[in-house]
């Protein structure tokens, strides 16, 4: 049972208009506020903790007891130390004239709640201070994607030799058709152009090795340009060369 | 099956060095998918890259006989050698964007 009195400086009882609050705050941060409903001279508010016991979730502990006292036309310049007899309060503020609302401590109350039963109301979460997040958070460890399972060195050579095999397949398939280089150009004008040709398409496989091995897109690019260009003239001499051939060996 | 191999055997040997050439690659494909078959595929775009390859210059090799054999009509006009130009061409851009794909 608490009660107390507000009184202004000129001496007169006043009664701020419902603006006047006991907060019970326990140590975990869960509060609990009430109204305390008044006449015009007194204040008094019974707390009946039994019956209040499912409503403070059962949290055992320290409570913080505080007093809040709001109105506008209530000032404070100066708070008198007062004891609480918990019991039969009675409470005497003082206040004089300044445009403030007080919240004051009044002391600490130790609460013996009994057990929760199974089914009592979880106390509401409390919210994150929101500056938390600005300061140090806890460390992420942080774990490498574990690498795949990679194939045994044995296998993968393995199959490297039994991808060329149908390369191999295929020269010698080629000898056994006859193939010949028959039409190779004996004039030592055209037959440059063709080896230049055969040479230019080896140069560019030649770059695609080394971009895969070690260059990047861009120089590769610029190489190809340059190779491409040539290898335009040069096989467009060459295959002309021998298109006329062909056209002259056909009408012959 | 004699009749098939009779009448094969009397195709023009370029259109026989261009169809084993098919042949090779398409086994060359077959291989990879063998080994990825085994082992998983882990470097997915690798396998992609090798299948494709395969598969491409296959198809080059296809357009190239449709193009130089005689006996198609739709191409009649079109000089073998342009045609073979046009393989290499395409082989080139294809082998480009293979070794890049490859990783």
């Amino acid at each position: 049972r608490l009660s107390f009195q507000l009184s202004t400086p000129l001496g007169r009882t006043f009664k701020p208009h419902q603006q006047v609050f006991l907060k019970l705050k326990h140590e975990s941060k869960v509060e609990h506020l009430f109204v305390v409903p008044g006449s015009a001279r007194q204040f008094k508010i019974v707390l009946d903790f039994l019956g209040l016991v499912e409503k403070f979730y059962y949290l055992s502990g320290t409570y913080d007891l505080e007093l809040s006292v709001g109105d506008a036309s209530m000032v404070c310049r100066h708070i008198h130390n007062s004891t609480v007899l918990f019991g039969l309060a009675l409470l005497i503020i003082l206040c004089l004239l300044q445009e403030n609302s007080f919240l004051r401590a009044l002391g600490q109350l130790e609460l013996d709640l009994p057990e929760a039963p199974e089914k009592a109301p979880r106390p509401p979460a409390q919210a994150v201070d929101p500056l938390a997040k600005f300061r140090p958070q806890k460390e992420i460890e942080h774990i490498f994607r574990v690498p795949e399972k990679r194939p045994l060195q044995e296998v993968s050579l393995a199959f490297t030799g039994l991808t060329l095999l149908p390369f191999i397949g295929f020269l010698i398939g080629l000898m056994r058709l006859g193939v010949n280089l028959k039409n190779f150009p004996s004039l030592p004008g055209p037959a440059a152009f063709a080896s230049l040709f055969h040479a230019g398409i080896a140069a560019v496989l030649l770059l695609y090795v080394l971009f895969w091995v070690k260059l990047d897109l861009f120089t590769t690019l610029k190489y190809l340009s340059f190779l491409g260009v040539f290898l335009v003239f040069v096989g467009h001499r060459t295959l002309s060369h021998l298109s006329n051939t062909t056209a002259k060996q056909k009408t012959a | 099956i004699q009749s098939l191999t009779k009448a094969y055997a009397a195709t023009p040997t370029n259109l026989k060095i261009i169809d084993l050439y098919v042949v090779f690659a398409v086994a060359t494909a077959l291989v990879q998918v063998v080994y990825m078959g085994i082992v998983g595929s882990f470097p997915f775009n690798s396998f992609l890259s090798g299948v494709l390859s395969c598969i491409g210059t296959a198809v080059l090799g296809v357009c190239l006989r449709i193009q130089v054999n005689k006996d198609n009509k739709e191409f009649k006009d079109l000089p073998p050698e342009r045609a073979f130009a046009d393989f290499v061409l395409c082989n080139l851009v294809l082998h480009l964007v293979i070794m890049n794909f490859l990783g």
